[in-house]
């Protein structure tokens, strides 16, 4: 009796102290979100959203799923999701494949390594607006890339024209998530024993033999990991796309439409379909959250919790 | 991942001779790879900036080679020092709030999850992180539509801006307590209660000090977060309201491209500035 007693006093307790976390977490992320997943299918035309000070209730509802199927079917909606899901992709990959190199380096010169630490975290720091008007202005026509090529070198008949395309947005995110990508990879590599690269080469092994057979296969759901975290990270950030993208006639990708769609709200679109972008990309978000969560528990049994959240 | 572990099997095996370099090829070694990917992605993240800077001290707008300032001056920086000056009043007008908000949220929080055992422990272990995935778009149209329409529609946007700002710091201020909490042994909380102190005593006097630099280090992460948040307060601010990044951008916006480069490293400045002096406090708090 004295111990159920005690179990629930304890109970009582946490829910006390998390209470004020669990009520905003309700109230301005779970409570809203909701709505707005009420709203998408919703066949009305009104503003505002259901229960929040919107003029719907569940009478007035009107089920219908044609957001959705808008969003699946007509060309601009299919390129904004290709967009997105592409570019995360290659953000994802590329920063992978440079997470690799560096993360590595990082791991083996212990003395270095505080530096290049410090050098990376810059962008995770300053304002992403600032790390993306630096790349914007870079790759300008009169930036430091089209100087040379254009006006130095003369390689190139007219300066680059960089601003609206899918690699400009590629190269603002590269900026945006290097930090995120490098400073994982050195945990990663931090966790595998240098002995065994010592092993390998002392059995005859070359260091890409030793790099590719023995390093790779050891981190790779760690790899598969950091792919899956860039990739989610990429694909709800719209900064680069905002100011990189070109505007409307430029890419343009789900996060971005949604903030487009929201500023021209009363002159274009429904509230309704903004609804229906906005619970695409957080069931996409939320499923690739679940799918990293799922690698990092199996491979690493919460080894690397801190470090990768 | 027994396996990472490889010293047992390395001390076991025998020395084999070390093949000779294999001759005839034009590709560089293989371990140059390394740092020359470093090389590239220090210039990739340094040079940009650097460009600005020079953008923002130069008297004319052509850079020579695109990169260094042809003549220094600092006009634009006197030009636009009260809208910078703004613009740091308005960040901290929010940054400030958003971290003591955070910690007096986040702190009961992390000591619930590290020290209590109760029902829905696992699951508010999940929703903790849950802010940090959660698309800033979606949750920023959510309180947009709760603030400019909703039941809050009376509501200051400071408020919105700051609860929005909180709810997505929270999981950094949590995550480095919950971290120090796990090292703190539950003897010392335990023996200041058999003195005679109540749980909150307790707490305030035998673990809280112990944890100090966690706690400055998740400050210095909601910090950082919050003045350099533009995708949620672009769509909660008024005109009113100028943050140091929606300055930098309503000043590139308005085409001004050096004032924009001006108001964009003097903000950088001071951003980057604080963040370094509360890792030199967190580094000083743990030495002491």
């Amino acid at each position: 009796m004295q111990k159920s007693g005690l179990i629930r006093r304890e109970t009582w307790l946490a829910w006390l102290l998390v209470a004020p976390f669990a009520l905003m977490l309700l109230g301005l992320l779970v409570a809203p979100f909701l709505s707005i997943a009420l709203k998408s299918l919703s066949g009305s035309a009104t503003f505002g959203l259901p229960f929040l000070g919107g003029a719907d209730g569940l009478a007035d509802m009107q089920p219908t799923a044609r957001h959705y199927v808008s969003i699946l079917t007509e060309p601009h909606n299919q390129a904004v999701i290709l967009n997105t899901l592409g570019i995360s992709a290659v953000v994802a990959s590329l920063l992978t494949v440079i997470g690799v190199g560096t993360g590595y380096f990082m791991a083996r010169n212990r003395a270095l390594a505080p530096t290049i630490s410090a050098i990376v975290t810059y962008p995770s720091l300053a304002p992403a607006v600032t790390i993306i008007f630096g790349i914007l202005w870079f790759m300008s026509p009169t930036g430091p890339i089209n100087h040379i090529l254009f006006h130095q070198l003369e390689w190139i008949d007219e300066p680059l024209e960089f601003s609206g395309t899918f690699m400009a947005i590629v190269i603002g995110d590269l900026a945006l998530f290097a930090t995120l990508a490098v400073r994982m990879m050195a945990s990663l590599f931090e966790m595998i024993d240098p002995a065994l690269e010592d092993a390998s080469s002392s059995l005859g092994a070359t260091e890409r033999e030793t790099f590719f057979n023995v390093l790779l296969p050891l981190a790779a759901p760690g790899l598969a990991a950091v792919w899956v975290f860039i990739f989610i990270r990429t694909m709800v950030a719209y900064v680069a796309a905002l100011v990189l993208g070109g505007g409307a006639k430029g890419i343009v990708v789900l996060p971005l439409e949604i903030f487009t769609r929201i500023q021209s709200l009363g002159i274009s679109g429904t509230m309704a379909q903004i609804c229906a972008f906005a619970v695409v990309l957080s069931i996409i978000t939320l499923a690739g959250r679940a799918i990293y969560l799922v690698i990092v528990r199996r491979a690493f049994r919460d080894r690397l919790k801190g470090e990768i959240l | 991942m027994s396996g990472l572990s490889g010293t047992v099997v390395a001390e076991k095996l025998p020395t084999a001779p070390v093949p000779a370099p294999r001759r005839g090829s034009f590709l560089p070694p293989f371990r140059w790879i390394f740092p020359a990917t470093t090389l590239g992605l220090i210039l990739f993240i340094i040079l940009p900036p650097i460009t600005l800077l020079s953008l923002s001290v130069n008297d004319r707008f052509d850079l020579v080679w695109g990169i260094f300032p042809a003549g220094v001056s600092f006009d634009l920086y006197r030009e636009s020092g009260p809208a910078i000056l703004r613009s740091v009043a308005h960040s901290m007008r929010i940054a400030v709030p958003t971290v003591i908000l955070s910690f007096l949220v986040g702190l009961p929080v992390a000591y619930a999850l590290v020290r209590l055992r109760f029902p829905g422990r696992g699951l508010l272990a999940e929703l903790v992180n849950l802010p940090l995935v959660f698309p800033p778009i979606v949750l920023a149209f959510g309180l947009m539509q709760m603030f400019k329409q909703g039941p809050f529609a009376g509501v200051s946007p400071w408020v919105a801006i700051v609860l929005g700002h909180t709810i997505v710091s929270l999981p950094f201020m949590i995550q480095p307590i919950i971290a120090a909490l796990q090292r703190v042994d539950i003897a010392v909380e335990d023996a200041a209660r058999s003195l005679g102190a109540s749980p909150l005593r307790a707490f305030l006097t035998t673990v809280l000090p112990i944890i100090v630099p966690s706690v400055l280090t998740g400050v210095a992460l909601v910090f950082a977060r919050s003045i350099s948040d533009f995708e949620i307060t672009l769509l909660l601010t008024t005109p009113e309201i100028s943050t140091m990044p929606i300055a930098i951008y309503q000043a590139f916006e308005s085409g001004s491209t050096r004032l924009g480069a001006a108001v964009a490293m003097a903000t950088n400045l001071f951003a980057v500035g604080v963040i370094v002096i509360l890792e030199v406090a967190v580094r000083r708090v743990r030495w002491w």
